[in-house]
């Protein structure tokens, strides 16, 4: 046995101790992972809710697995899957995304790293809530909620949890400012606006929240799906300006409800049952009898007669397309934007998959899956799937002038219709048109099922039919003028 | 005599002709019931108007193939027997004749039976391509062709020949219960024709290979 000699042993502590520190390190450097749904995790079921995971130390390649189990007892489970990359590595990952929320059982999520799942967690159906919500940044948000009422779902959110994607905020019905917090960003105030939510400027701003005022200049001005609100006095006022404000503005859900309610592709009729017997009976009869009566010139007459039907069968029975789309655009005008929510049905033959790209849900309750790519739904053959895509923002075709309408855009504005005055003359692009008293006559079928959302002096006006049309509606944009006609 | 004048031969006999027309009345009363009427637009008739065509098909193989299979051979009847045309022993010449000539002939059937499936399909518009749904069927006919010859040979040898018209559809049975149970697309045509099959092609090719080498052409024997 030899002694280990002294130098040997102290390089042999010093790994030791290099090898602890390491270990140490590690352990402190352990994975952590937060999710949250919703805007400062209110989730609102029925709306699109902005989803944040916040990953600190996860492994290079993971990914993020949500599973939305939209099934009820009857129905069994019906799963959405949302699969989003996370880039991993050392430090923070962040990912953020919309994701369309549906009535559902329960949530679960997993952060799966290339080997291991790294972190997981649930969220019970219990915990959910159709209500749009009344946003506060303020610290006296409890007057507020006294002023809103009970059956407001009034939310105390710090400026740096609002959302700027406005798809965020399609379950909010109110960002409330007063100007004592920390000021939130314009662009997300002007997201909510644009998206369908009132944003409230109450009392005077400090300094800090000067640049709001670049939004509320006017004591009321709309902005895309929503609007802008400058308002002094009590919280009350705050609330009874909001409630008036609402009641003009048709209500964004029910809007494409509506919209998708009618089908937008008509499926290819098939040949008449009548036709196709008679001629199978008919080809049957001749094959057997000149087979039976011709021997083998009999049989050839009767395969070169299959061959024969066999190709005109294919020719005219024979649908052109194996999937046929229809769209159908929803766009609410105000001011300089408009928010614009596109449909699509997609009407499949043989068994498929539907792929949409961009954040998309379908209509109705069913089993779907979401990635960084867009959306898949399967379907069978001879089924169609409604695909809502998520609200985005977009230019206002048409503004209010001081002489009547302007078509800003590139397309003709045609089917114009002024509630409360009746049809309108087509307006070319670039064209000024002055809304006159017309004919009542029915609506065109693309928005008469809307009308019964818009107040007096709404513009309603068609677009891009060729390809799909796009319905506009601009609520109230002419309410002082239609009075004065 | 061609092989097409002997398929139409073969065809014109009252056993084949009356399993040709009850081939294409089942063919027709399937499109009747399944082919979309009144406002209805969703066309699924090809869905069983195929799997009905090549399982009428695959049976109908199976039953002549055990026919022919099953005769007897010129040991068991005898020298001096003189057989009629139709029903030549088991291994002679104009045995061999008659394998090929009820082979064409079914294969004549599943030929004249096709735009039942190619109509069905256009207007159905089905995942599965329309070469594997024409190619099923045939590969059905040859297979179960030549599973018939082995099976009406087996039944003779095992001198079990009165129980050939049970062995048929129990064959048929047997294939579905096997392609269920081993949750493969491997003996059944109803299954097959659904989606593409290598394990079905493969089989029902190794038993027309079969049936194709039984029906080999071969010299008479010189006395």
């Amino acid at each position: 046995m030899t002694a280990v000699p002294s130098a040997a042993r102290r390089l042999l502590a010093a790994l030791s101790l290099l090898a602890a520190i390491a270990s140490a390190s590690t352990a402190a450097a352990q994975a952590s992972v937060q999710l949250e749904l919703g805007v400062g995790g209110n989730v609102v079921v029925g709306a699109w809710n902005p989803l944040r995971v916040v990953a600190r130390d996860v492994p290079i390649g993971s990914r993020l697995e949500v599973v939305f189990d939209q099934g009820t007892l009857r129905t069994g489970e019906v799963p959405f899957r949302l699969s989003l990359p996370v880039s991993g590595g050392p430090g923070l990952s962040v990912v953020d995304h919309s994701v369309y929320v549906a009535p559902f059982q329960s949530v679960s999520w997993a952060l799966l790293g290339p080997e291991a799942v790294v972190a997981s967690g649930s969220l019970s159906g219990r915990d959910q809530d159709s209500r749009p919500l009344d946003v506060v940044l303020s610290r006296r948000s409890g007057s507020y909620a006294a002023a809103l009422g009970d059956g407001a779902r009034v939310v105390d959110v710090s400026a740096a949890q609002l959302p700027l994607a406005p798809e965020a905020y399609d379950g909010v019905r109110s960002v409330i400012v007063d100007g004592t917090t920390v000021a939130p960003r314009l662009e997300a105030l002007a997201a909510a606006a644009a998206a369908g939510a009132v944003v409230v400027v109450h009392g005077e701003m400090p300094a800090s929240h000067a640049e709001l005022a670049l939004l509320a200049s006017t004591p009321r001005s709309r902005l895309g799906a929503g609007g802008v609100l400058a308002v002094t006095g009590s919280a009350g006022d705050v609330a009874a300006a909001l409630d008036a404000f609402i009641a003009t503005r048709p209500p964004p859900g029910e809007l494409v409800a509506t919209a998708a309610a009618r089908p937008l592709v008509t499926p290819p009729a098939p040949l008449r049952q009548q036709l196709v017997v008679a001629a199978a009976v008919a080809y049957a009869v001749l094959a057997v009898t000149v087979t039976r009566l011709f021997g083998a010139p009999g049989l050839l007459s009767a395969l070169l007669l299959a061959g024969l039907l066999s190709a005109a069968a294919w020719l005219y029975a024979r649908p052109t397309e194996p999937q046929i789309v229809g769209t159908r655009t929803v766009a609410v005008v105000g001011g300089e934007l408009a928010l614009a929510t596109r449909l699509e049905e997609h009407y499949t033959l043989p068994a498929t998959t539907v792929a949409v790209r961009g954040p998309a849900r379908p209509l109705d309750t069913r089993a779907y899956r979401v990635d960084e790519s867009g959306l898949q739904v399967d379907l069978t053959g001879w089924r169609s799937v409604v695909i809502v895509r998520a609200p985005e923002l977009v230019d206002a075709p048409f503004v209010l002038e001081a002489d009547g309408l302007r078509n800003l855009s590139r397309l003709p504005l045609h089917d114009v219709l002024v509630v409360g005055l009746g049809p309108q003359a087509d307006i070319a692009p670039g064209a000024l048109a002055r809304p006159v008293p017309g004919e009542d006559g029915p609506a065109h079928e693309s928005y008469a099922a809307l009308l019964p959302f818009l107040p007096a002096g709404s513009v309603v006006a068609l677009s891009g039919c060729e390809a799909g049309c796009t319905v506009w509606l601009a609520p109230a944009l002419l309410d002082a003028s239609v009075e004065e006609l | 005599m061609s092989l097409l004048a002997a398929a139409a031969a073969r065809l014109s006999r009252q056993d084949m002709l009356q399993a040709l027309t009850a081939l294409l009345a089942a063919l027709c009363l399937v499109l009747a019931m399944r082919w979309p009427s009144g406002g209805a637009v969703v066309n699924e008739s090809w869905a069983a108007v195929a799997p009905v065509r090549a399982v009428l098909l695959a049976l109908a193989a199976l039953a002549w193939g055990a026919s022919v299979g099953a005769r007897p051979g010129r040991d068991e009847l005898g020298e001096s027997f003189v057989p009629t045309p139709e029903e030549p022993p088991h291994g002679e010449p104009a045995w061999r004749r008659e394998v090929a000539a009820t082979l064409a002939a079914l294969v004549a059937m599943a030929l004249v039976s096709l735009p039942f499936d190619v109509l069905t399909h256009a207007a159905a518009y089905p995942t599965t391509s329309l070469a594997w749904s024409l190619a099923a069927p045939l590969l059905a006919t040859g297979g179960y062709f030549g599973l018939g010859l082995a099976l009406g040979r087996g039944m003779r040898l095992a001198r079990l020949n009165s129980l050939l018209p049970l062995a048929v559809p129990a064959v048929m049975a047997a294939a579905a219960w096997l392609d269920v149970a081993l949750e493969l697309r491997l003996l059944f045509p109803w299954f097959a024709t659904f989606a593409v099959s290598p394990l079905f092609a493969g089989v029902m090719a190794a038993f027309s290979l079969l049936a194709l080498w039984t029906a080999r052409p071969v010299p008479e024997a010189t006395s």
